[in-house]
């Protein structure tokens, strides 16, 4: 009895001690730098140009929302300075045309232009809500409505980081954001800032790369 | 009573023995001091030794993995890169070190198919 108490002591020393002397791996969380997909800070100025649209609204001026908008979010995080400059563009496939962004501004050294394509749409969507034919039947006077309506916003960017000096694109990305709202007299203005954070965003996480926390294994044998 | 003392003496020796070799607390060798080192978040310190670790042993797959973590945590991507291929060419099914270097790889891939001509000289 009294070896078997005496043991016991022995057997969880030894138990606990193995474990922990025959772990092989330790799993610890680190926080990575993240790597910006452009380095800003290599250039002393971006030039905001006006973007491609296809079709141009006439009512809301997409090219001075986006310009305003990026130069002020990117006010915060660049610390060159900011720009902005009206591009003609000729057509769309000018962004590929080196030729063109090398002529774009005149001093091009340690600058970048940052321009695109963009597209704004709004259009009203219904939706049958009852599952009762009736309902839709008696029009106005159904106990319950059966169609639902949202105005529906999207906003189509492809963005693109050129060197004016090359003309060779730095940094390409795509960005689709569509956004519905109840109230069908939501102003486009509203609309389109609402998309715009979404996109600064996505865009502010690859141009400006925090750090982020992942797992590793760190081995001790 | 003698018996009961030397068996108490013997069980004590038997304790201390086995938690002095116990790596989490005392650090006994590079890797192990340099695993200490990196939970401290001295991680310069921890490249130090698992350096010097792997300048003892070239073939430590421990040293080699946890440098290139050490690697990535300072944002030396391509050294870490390096360290990881090292390591899974003298282990290659090991799979802590696979988890780890596709884990690295994926950080940065991506921005290698945004930018493929970023050109990151200073002007």
């Amino acid at each position: 009895m009294k070896r078997n108490r005496m043991l016991l002591p022995v057997l969880m020393a030894v138990l606990n001690v193995s474990a922990c002397v025959l772990e092989p791996s330790v799993k610890v969380k680190i926080e990575i730098p993240g790597t910006p997909a452009v380095r800003l800070d290599a250039y002393r100025e971006i030039v905001i140009a006006d973007f491609w649209q296809e079709k141009e609204s006439k009512d809301f001026d997409l090219n001075k929302a986006l310009t305003e908008y990026l130069r002020d979010e990117l006010e915060h995080q660049f610390k060159g300075k900011l720009s902005s400059q009206a591009i003609a563009w000729p057509s769309a496939e000018a962004i590929q045309d080196k030729d063109f962004w090398r002529q774009a501004l005149a001093n091009p050294e340690g600058r970048l232009i940052l321009t695109g394509k963009a597209e704004f749409n709004q259009d009203v969507r219904k939706a049958l809500l009852a599952a009762n034919r009736r309902a839709i039947d008696d029009g106005p006077f159904a106990p319950e409505k059966a169609w639902a309506e949202r105005k529906n916003f999207s906003l189509k960017l492809d963005i693109i980081l050129i060197r004016p000096d090359s003309g060779e694109i730095l940094f390409q990305k795509d960005f689709q954001e569509t956004m519905d709202y109840e109230n069908k007299r939501q102003p486009a203005e509203f609309a389109f800032n609402d998309l715009l954070q979404r996109v600064r965003l996505k865009l502010f996480r690859l141009l400006f790369s925090s750090e982020k926390i992942q797992e590793r294994y760190l081995l001790s044998k | 009573m003698r018996i009961r003392l030397a068996a108490g003496l013997i069980l004590g020796c038997v304790v201390a023995f086995l938690l002095a070799g116990c790596a989490v607390f005392r650090p006994t060798d590079q890797v192990r001091f340099g695993l200490w080192a990196s939970e401290q978040n001295l991680w310069d310190e921890a490249i130090f030794r698992w350096k010097k670790a792997l300048a003892a042993d070239p073939k430590s797959i421990a040293a080699r993995n946890n440098l290139a973590v050490a690697y990535e945590k300072k944002g030396l991507f391509e050294e870490a890169l390096k360290e990881y291929e090292e390591a899974l060419k003298l282990d290659p099914n090991n799979t802590y070190v696979k988890s780890n270097y596709k884990n690295c790889q994926e950080n940065i891939q991506p921005l290698k198919k945004e930018a493929p001509e970023t050109k990151n000289e200073k002007k």
